[in-house]
């Protein structure tokens, strides 16, 4: 007799004869229980949602059609999809959704061919890039070895912030790559700007909206889904964000470059005493910055308006000075400014005209503001117009600089104010010189935490760590370095920091060389660019001492980039590849890889901005 | 039996140090600090270096927590205090180059920079090579600068005192090649230390460990002591016959220094014992340095100096053995007559028709100021001068063997940049005047001086003006500290600092460098100095003898008592 029905083809390259063969002289009760050992045996070894998935189908033999599986997948840097992607999960669980979420990073680009029901989050990062954690699947999908997915159904929640040119450039680039391969939209893009808390839950909704009546009444009753959506408030909120930010007090403000120096660094001290904020070093402080009086009355100048011109913002009713001071971006201009200003003045032609060609734009914004705009394309504007133009001003984020287990209250940043002069006029960045010039010591400035989940220092203390800064990106290790001596940890550390001048401008050096003397930190290299005739920068250390960068990452280092990115970025993966190629005589595609795992594992890590 | 002795530990770094060099090389490849390994910051003196830090931005920086900004005093020997022009040039450039764009002339006759990196340390002293000169020994436990009178009106006689004075620093130069390796590359294209093509490191003066002490040697032709001979462990004094040089008297044991609180530290003149023949001068130098080498405390430095040591076994005691050591007797010391320790300012011409201006440079310190471009009409003079330029022992500078073609040249450009009325304009107190470098760069500093001595001197012109006296010198000699870097224990007028804004006053000493001053009035301010100078210079305006000086002035009224040993300063 033949095992299967009627018809069927085996799978595997099994056949009919073979399982005849092996199963001869077996009772029904002998062959049920091999199937349950053989399924037993081959599972451990599967990943956790593989597991899930075989569970949930042997759970509910093929006796009705099963709702389809629901994947979640996730591309974050700093957490943010991270948060929304649980969140979506466990509201699909509340409506009975079987549901597996997953870090991208984690995902094996050949299982998209099974996937049936697909939600993507994912954030932009660099300049339009995909964040390190889905630049595998990104590369993937885009490439020709990309499969058809006809039985894909999906949708993409993109994170991202307007004021880059290449606003959610990742997300859109997933959404409609997804598309062309053939998947079908379970609903249409959305794109989140910084304040993506509420679109991003309504997103989630509407999408569960979506599966759950492709799916059918759902059997288990929707008073339960009703009740399950009024606990659906934010889990474990954090106590200050965008909207309501700590006001912590200033403690303490140095300048930390030298007379003489080309740089303006801030370090700053800010006390959140009694506040019940907490933070992990590799966090960032989010700062709500005001706007300079002077610039604020630049633009009333420009827009020919009155401070005084009530106008309504989400609601409420303000002067428009007070608007322009705190609710609207002023300092920069950003392509959806630009697009809605072009839209009130129709007759600026030129204006259409930059708004429409990339290249042009870009040129355009670059060290433009609002008064800028409103100088050079004039247009009758009311109050009420301006603000509607113009974007919600947000806040900033800058690394902690401290450890609280060694500065228990206290929240230290590293501030380089950002100053310069561009088409005659003298600018300052909003937030940097908010907090270098209109914030004096027992002022409060306006912070909430903003979280950074992947730039943390390993788990066990005992792993060596590699961290390599410029400028201000310096910051976050110091905290690294103060938390790890309070903690004891056994794990050698190594800092390679790079400005533009020795004597003015080595952030925190006399507690680096302390450092040095007590062991408590094991390397330090330092590169400054200007103290010579030819420039040199940190990452030409990283290979002046290639053996030992290389010796540290085989002896399971972890490798941290921090600073700006235009700097940092490409060059130091670049110095790294150079440092594998060399010391581990290889070819240059094997260091790519070599890097690649290492951002893979989690052990190359950049904040850079 | 005695105890052992417990060396210093300066004593046990030089002789570990492998001939001066030490951990020099790691220390100059360490990038995270501009300091020097601690025990480096010994050996580098020898190698003409101080590390120094800007004390004016000791707080600031701290609270920016940046190390202290450290930086280097590099001071290049120039014997008798002669350079080139294209040494003058080339000292100018490199101020620019590397240091902070000025150049001070010592009380020793030495240029030093200021302000040079750690970094820029090797780049800039091989750059004096360049130029033919060095920085070896400009400071640490050898014999330092060898000063000779700057007046090179008498050219003969002065040429030949200033061959000695070549001939000894030569002579007493240290021989490790060190300073080679570390600042030329290991090229000895030039540097005025002897090395015969010795394999080995080797000192035969010195020996490993060098002297227990610094060791200075000044050479004055009379009647003019501007090299102030008795204020150094050897003083020479020229001895001439109808303008040909004789030889030497011999004066030893003296030195400035002391610590406030420790009345066992005193300064001391030196005492004169005897005649040299010039031929055998480098013999006798070398003699009695090295019985210092010998005798000279090395446990605790502030008693190493040699007027300690000789104070401590007794004046018969040391030439005894240095006659022993030489194996003969110097002749009776010959008589001679020193009128002034000071310079003489302005135009004067030497027989052979050649012409030397003397300038005043205040505090000894070259820069350009407005209305006062003194380094740039100094670096314009040099392009075509075919003279020296002699440093003088009171930080000032004489323009030397000027030729007739350029005289007018010269004046011209010290017109117009401004140089002119700063030496013309002047009252003779000012004229007189030196102030040791003190804040910011001298860590020892208790007070300023080089920076301040110029507006104290404002009031005190007034009083000067005032009372007549605007054509009278006196030496008034300020320093930040008791350590007595511009000779202010042989001042008429003597400020030393006790802390910021507080000096002590000393009166009494000759104009001629021969009588050590005496304490009068301790920690005054401005105010202070002010109103107990202003009735001693009223009454010297009024009652002072023929010719009498303003020191003598105050020892013959009973201001202060005459100091007649170093012993006695205190009492
Ligand atoms: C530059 C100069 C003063 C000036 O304004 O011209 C000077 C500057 C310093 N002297 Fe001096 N001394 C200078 C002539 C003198 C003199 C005058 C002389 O030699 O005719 C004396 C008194 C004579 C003597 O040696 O007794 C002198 C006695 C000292 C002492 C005390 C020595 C002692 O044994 O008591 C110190 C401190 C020490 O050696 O411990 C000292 C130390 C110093 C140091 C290096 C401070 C230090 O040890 O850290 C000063 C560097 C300051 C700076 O920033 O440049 N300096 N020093 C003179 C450089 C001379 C040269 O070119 O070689
Ligand atoms: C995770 C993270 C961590 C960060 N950590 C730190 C930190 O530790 N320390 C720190 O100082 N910063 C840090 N930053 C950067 C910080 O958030 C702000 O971006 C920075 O302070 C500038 O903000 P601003 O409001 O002062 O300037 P804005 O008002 O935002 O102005 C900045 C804009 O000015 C323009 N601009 C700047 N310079 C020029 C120029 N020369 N010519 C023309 N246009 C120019 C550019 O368009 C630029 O985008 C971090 C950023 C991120 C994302
Ligand atoms: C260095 C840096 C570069 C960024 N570049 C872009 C960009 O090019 N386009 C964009 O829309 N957003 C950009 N963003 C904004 C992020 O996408 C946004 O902050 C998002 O909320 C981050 O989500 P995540 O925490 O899940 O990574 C950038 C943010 C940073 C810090
Ligand atoms: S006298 Fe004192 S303060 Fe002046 S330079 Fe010498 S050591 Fe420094």
């Amino acid at each position: 007799m033949s095992l299967l029905p009627q018809n069927q083809t085996l799978p595997l390259g099994f056949d009919d004869d073979t399982l005849q063969r092996l199963t001869t002289g077996l009772s029904d009760q002998q062959l049920t229980w091999l199937s349950g050992y053989f399924y037993g045996r081959t599972s451990a070894g599967r990943s956790e949602v593989q597991q899930a998935a075989l569970a949930q189908a042997g759970a509910r033999p093929a006796v009705a059609a099963p709702a389809p599986k629901l994947t979640i997948l996730y591309g974050s840097q700093t957490g943010n999809g991270k948060k929304v992607a649980q969140q979506t999960a466990d509201q699909a669980r509340q409506r009975g959704v079987k549901v597996s979420v997953q870090d991208v990073n984690d995902y094996a680009t050949r299982s998209l061919k099974t996937e049936q029901q697909l939600l993507l989050v994912v954030s932009t990062q660099g300049e339009g890039e995909p964040p390190v954690a889905a630049e595998e699947l990104h590369q993937f999908l885009l490439s020709s070895r990309a499969p058809r997915l006809p039985d894909l159904r999906y949708s993409v929640l993109a994170l991202g912030d307007r004021s880059y040119v290449q606003f959610c450039q990742t997300g859109r680039e997933f959404d409609e790559r997804l598309a062309e391969l053939g998947a079908q939209r379970l609903l249409a893009r959305v794109e989140c700007d910084v304040d993506y808390h509420e679109p991003a839950r309504q997103w989630a909704e509407r999408v569960l909206d979506v599966i759950a009546a492709a799916a059918g009444p759902v059997t288990s009753g929707s008073s339960s889904y009703v009740a399950a959506a009024q606990t659906l408030a934010e889990p474990a909120p954090e106590p200050y964000t965008s909207r309501h930010p700590l006001g912590a007090t200033v403690l303490e403000k140095i300048q930390l470059n030298g007379c003489g120096s080309t740089k303006e660094t801030y370090h700053l001290e800010l006390s959140l005493a009694d506040s019940g904020l907490h933070y992990e070093p590799g966090d960032a402080l989010a700062v709500v910055p005001r706007n300079g009086e002077a610039l604020v009355d630049e633009v009333l100048r420009a827009a020919r308006l009155d401070a005084a011109a009530p106008v309504q913002l989400s609601g409420l009713e303000l002067e428009l000075g007070l608007a322009l001071t705190r609710q609207l971006e002023l300092s920069v201009l950003t392509r959806d400014v630009l697009e809605r200003y072009a839209a009130l003045a129709p007759h600026h032609y030129q204006l259409r005209e930059i708004v429409a060609d990339l290249p042009q734009l870009q040129h355009y914004l670059y060290g433009r503001d609002v008064a800028d705009l409103l100088t050079e394309f004039p247009a009758e504007l009311s109050a009420q117009h301006l603000a509607a133009v113009l974007r919600p001003l947000p806040a900033r984020a800058y690394s902690l600089a401290s450890s609280l287990l060694v500065h228990p209250d206290e929240a230290h940043l590293t501030v380089a104010a950002v100053r310069y002069a561009a088409h005659g006029r003298r600018r300052h960045g909003v937030c940097s010189s908010h907090l270098a010039d209109r914030l004096a010591p027992g002022d409060a400035a306006q912070v909430y935490v903003e979280r950074n989940e992947y730039f943390k220092l390993p788990a066990d203390g005992a792993t060596d760590i590699i961290m390599l800064g410029a400028g201000t990106g310096v910051a976050p290790f110091r905290a690294f370095v103060e938390e790890r001596v309070e903690l004891g940890a056994a794990g050698r550390s190594w800092l390679l920091f790079g400005n533009p001048n020795f004597t003015t401008d080595f952030l925190y050096q006399a507690e680096w060389l302390q450092h040095l003397r007590r062991g408590t930190l094991s390397a330090l290299d330092v590169a400054f660019s200007r103290d010579q005739a030819e420039k040199v920068y940190v990452q030409h250390r990283l290979l002046e001492k290639a053996r030992d960068v290389y010796g540290w990452l085989e002896n399971g280092a972890h490798f941290y980039v921090c600073g700006d990115k235009a700097r940092l970025g490409t060059a130091v993966q670049e110095a790294l590849k150079q440092v594998v190629q060399r010391e581990a005589g290889c070819s240059a595609e094997a260091a790519a890889d070599y890097l690649r795992a290492l951002k893979k594992q989690r052990r190359y890590l950049e904040d850079v901005y | 039996m005695a105890d052992p002795i417990k060396l210093s530990e300066v004593e046990l770094v030089k002789d570990a140090s492998n001939y001066l060099r030490g951990t020099i090389p790691a220390s100059l490849r360490n990038r995270v600090t501009g300091a020097l390994n601690p025990d480096d910051t010994h050996l580098i003196k020898f190698h003409g270096s101080y590390q120094q830090t800007d004390r004016d931005l000791e707080s600031e920086r701290k609270r920016q927590k940046l190390e202290p900004l450290y930086s280097f005093m590099i001071r290049v020997r120039v014997p008798g205090g002669v350079a080139t022009a294209t040494q003058w040039q080339q000292m100018d450039a490199l101020s620019d180059e590397y240091a902070n764009s000025t150049l001070k002339l010592t009380t020793r006759q030495t240029f030093q920079l200021h302000g040079v990196l750690k970094r820029d340390l090797q780049q800039t002293i091989a750059g004096f090579n360049h130029a033919l000169l060095d920085s070896i020994a400009g400071c640490g436990d050898v014999n330092r600068n060898v000063m000779c009178s700057a007046n090179p009106q008498e050219s003969d006689l002065h040429r030949q005192v200033y061959e000695a004075s070549v001939a000894i620093s030569h002579h007493l130069t240290p021989r490790t090649t060190a300073y080679w390796e570390l600042w030329l590359n290991g090229e000895s294209t030039y540097s005025s230390a002897v090395n015969e093509g010795e394999q080995e490191d080797f000192e035969p003066i010195y020996g490993k460990t060098y002297l227990p002490r610094k060791f200075k040697i000044a050479l004055a032709v009379p009647p003019t002591n501007d090299a102030d001979v008795f204020a150094n462990d050897i003083g020479l004094v020229a001895i001439e016959q109808d303008g040909q040089l004789l030889g030497f008297n011999v004066a030893i044991g003296g030195g400035m220094g002391m610590t406030f609180g420790m009345s066992e530290t005193y300064p001391r003149l030196a005492d004169v014992v005897g005649f040299v023949p010039a031929a055998q001068v480098v013999e006798v130098c070398e003699q009695v340095l090295t019985i210092q080498r010998d005798w000279g405390n090395r446990e605790n430095r502030k008693f190493s100096r040699l007027k300690y040591t000789i104070d401590s076994v007794g004046l018969a005691v040391f030439v005894a053995e240095l006659h022993q050591r030489l194996g003969y007797e110097l002749a009776p010391a010959k008589p001679y007559r020193f009128e002034t320790s000071g310079d003489a300012f302005g135009w004067s011409g030497g027989p052979d028709g050649k012409a030397h201006v003397t300038l005043f440079i205040e505090g000894g310190r070259v820069a350009d100021q407005e209305g006062c471009m003194l380094k740039a009409a100094l670096r314009a003079i040099a392009g075509f001068h075919t003279g020296e330029f002699r440093l003088t022992g009171n930080q000032n500078l004489v323009i030397a063997n000027i030729s007739p073609a350029h005289r007018a040249q010269i004046q011209t450009l010290l017109e117009t940049h401004g140089v002119w009325s700063r030496t013309e304009k002047q009252t003779a107190l000012r004229l007189n005047s030196l102030a040791c470098v003190a804040l910011n760069t001298c860590s020892l500093a208790f007070a300023e001086a080089e920076r301040y001595l110029p507006q104290l001197l404002d009031r005190l012109d007034a009083v000067i003006r005032a009372n007549g006296l605007t054509d009278d010198g006196i030496l008034i000699r300020m320093t930040g500290c008791p350590n007595g870097c511009a000779r202010p224990y042989l001042g008429e007028i003597g400020l030393v600092g006790r802390a910021i804004g507080k000096y002590n006053l000393y009166l009494g000493a000759n104009h001629a460098g021969e009588r050590l001053n005496k304490l009068y009035r301790e920690q005054l301010d401005e105010d202070g100095i002010l109103r107990e100078l202003t009735p001693l210079l009223e009454a010297y305006a009024r009652q002072r003898g023929p010719a009498e000086r303003f020191g003598d002035f105050v020892v013959r009224h009973g201001v202060v008592a005459a100091t007649t040993h170093g012993q006695n300063f205190h009492a």
